[in-house]
């Protein structure tokens, strides 16, 4: 069997440097198909079990970033230093991606055994980097998979690993997951989602939703916040905690967030002048540039006034990508669209983002909110942001009210703007309609008496 | 005949280095004891020494053949008057291999590249059918 040290230097056979990573020197893809290909014609007569797996690094991108190329490249040179001396004789390690790896354990046929092997493989890595003066660190997640199939292919049993991995990296950092069975049954199901997805979107089917937003203290509606949802024609109803990631990962949250856009647009026109309407952009759109351009010709076509419009982001919407982040939210405020932060407080708040990025309102998370009257913590946090905001010049709202007490704590505490169930579910267009019209009768009637 | 009714809980007869291990692996992570017999003059042999309830039988070895020694052992049977469950253990279970395996007198089949789950599987339905030793004098 060969060793993974592959000879680069010697004999330059052209066969063997196609098969070869120019950077780091260990096998690339090519190499990593053909071991597998040749380990199972080797064992034809006589097919026995086999692991491989793919290591992919977290967070390496951000290093390349922030230390430069030619930094990413002298890690990714340590990183396979470091694989290549973790393996044993038989084994192998390839590179296949620019921070994708993958091995080939021919002696390792339990699920139990290349669990351990892979984990010895990550702690290997999450060892500190020398990266000239500096250090850094990375860690990594292995979706690994095993040759049980005697009529499996090279192709299907890496598309196994990678579901593995995307198992893995899913869970969080530093993982390894090994290919089971019921994956199958999951990205089976995920793909049946997606392509529901993408047909109700453009058969224009998923629908806005409002929820109000109020001024806490005289109790009237502000604005709504508009939330998708989606009942499928042969899936039924299907969660936005499902949905909405699934959009997110497959592509499909730009078209989604137009259609959205333009219907709640549509709607929020016929409501009184002075609600606004707040729409929620995901972590995806803020680093493409193009989405401030579909908002505003949805708001040309539409004719909603800008001024009446609100987005709402998320801290982890703007990690992604900081600048493109920043450069999309000055290009909104610039036409008069106002932006707010969203869930503050349990992502990983930055008062620093505060500073540089200019938002016009933040929304208090709902978890500070639900737990104000029993807890002195959840008390004094809030009273710190509503001191901050008001500083900043920001407005608030607190999210998640779901009682009188809670409303009424926080009026106290001189909070403006509240939303929850208390108030208001979120409902759909016509009964969103229903319910200002409701309102308004109701403080015409006020009047009148 | 020797009498070491039940001293192991499976035969294993597996010529090659790497399924070899495989089946190891597997037997002592289930915690079942057992032989491994490199071909099937051997597992004959095996079969007569230890007298177990369940053989995993490979169907190409050397020597001789694994339908080959399922016969001798069928032969053998006939005369002492049990009945040992054989599974074979077949690289080629798609391609008619699996009728020729069970029309040579074996139980069932497994395909191989073998998994522990697979394997496990059919182990526990085959010594929970597996009857009681037969007594014989």
């Amino acid at each position: 069997m060969n060793s993974s040290v592959e000879d680069t230097n010697g004999s330059a056979n052209p066969a063997e440097l196609a098969m070869t990573d120019s950077l780091t020197g260990l096998g690339n893809r090519a190499r990593f198909y053909d071991k597998m290909e040749r380990l199972i014609a080797e064992r034809a007569e006589d097919p026995a079990p086999f692991a491989i797996g793919i290591i992919d690094l977290d967070g390496f991108k951000p290093i390349n970033d922030l230390f430069g190329r030619s930094a990413g490249d002298d890690i990714l040179l340590q990183v396979s230093m470091r694989l290549r001396s973790a393996m044993d004789e038989q084994s192998i390690m390839t590179r296949v991606g620019g921070d994708e790896f993958a091995f080939l354990y021919p002696m390792t046929f339990r699920e139990e055994a290349i669990k351990d092997q892979a984990k010895m493989l990550i702690e290997v890595l999450s060892a500190p980097y020398d990266v000239g003066e500096r250090t850094a660190r990375l860690s990594a997640s292995v979706g690994c998979a095993l040759y049980y199939f005697n009529d499996e292919t090279p192709q299907q049993l890496v598309s196994r690993a990678e579901t593995a991995l995307y198992h893995a990296k899913r869970s969080g950092r530093g993982r390894v997951v090994v290919y089971s069975q019921e994956m199958e049954e999951a990205a089976k199901r995920v793909a049946r989602i997606e392509q529901a997805l993408r047909r109700a979107v453009s058969a224009g089917e998923v629908e806005p939703h409002f929820q109000p937003i109020v001024d806490l203290k005289t109790r009237q509606t502000i604005g709504f916040e508009c939330l998708a949802r989606w009942t499928d024609r042969d899936l039924g109803f299907v969660s936005p905690a499902v949905f909405i990631p699934i959009a997110e990962e497959r592509g499909i949250v730009g078209p989604m967030s137009q259609l959205l856009l333009r219907k709640a647009t549509e709607a929020a026109r016929e409501w009184p002048e002075h609600l606004f309407l707040s729409f929620n952009l995901s972590p995806s759109q803020l680093v493409d540039q193009n989405t401030g351009l579909h908002i505003l010709s949805i708001l040309e076509k539409t004719g909603f006034d800008p001024k009446r419009l609100e987005i709402e982001i998320t801290e982890t919407g703007v990690m992604s990508d900081p600048a493109s982040a920043e450069k999309i939210v000055e290009d909104l405020r610039r036409v008069g669209i106002r932006v707010s932060l969203d869930d503050f407080g349990t992502g990983q708040s930055s008062l620093g983002r505060l500073r540089d990025f200019h938002f016009d309102k933040l929304k208090i998370d709902r978890a500070f909110v639900s737990s104000i009257l029993e807890d002195r913590p959840s008390e004094h946090i809030i009273r710190a942001i509503l001191a901050m905001c008001e500083g900043l010049g920001m407005d608030v709202v607190a999210e998640g009210i779901e009682d009188e007490k809670q409303a009424d704590k926080l009026v106290q505490f001189g909070c403006q703007g509240g939303q929850g169930f208390f108030f208001g579910k979120p409902v759909d267009a016509n009964a969103t309609m229903g319910y200002l019209r409701d309102a308004y009768r109701g403080a015409l009637h006020a009047k009148a008496i | 005949m020797t009498g070491n009714n039940g001293a192991i809980d499976v035969l294993i007869a597996e010529d090659n280095d790497v399924n070899q291990m495989v089946f190891s692996f597997i037997m002592e992570e289930l915690g079942l004891t057992f032989e491994i017999a490199a071909n099937g003059q051997e597992a004959v042999a095996k079969y007569q020494q230890f007298q177990p309830p369940l053989i995993v039988m490979d169907v190409s070895m050397p020597v001789m053949n694994g339908l080959e020694a399922t016969q001798k052992i069928r032969e053998l049977e006939a005369s002492s008057g049990s009945k040992v469950a054989i599974i074979a253990a077949t690289a080629h279970a798609l391609k008619g291999d699996s009728e020729r395996c069970l029309e040579a007198g074996m139980d069932d089949y497994i395909a191989k590249p073998i998994s522990p789950d697979k394997l496990k599987e059919k182990l526990d339905h085959w010594r929970n059918l597996a009857p009681p030793a037969v007594i014989n004098g």
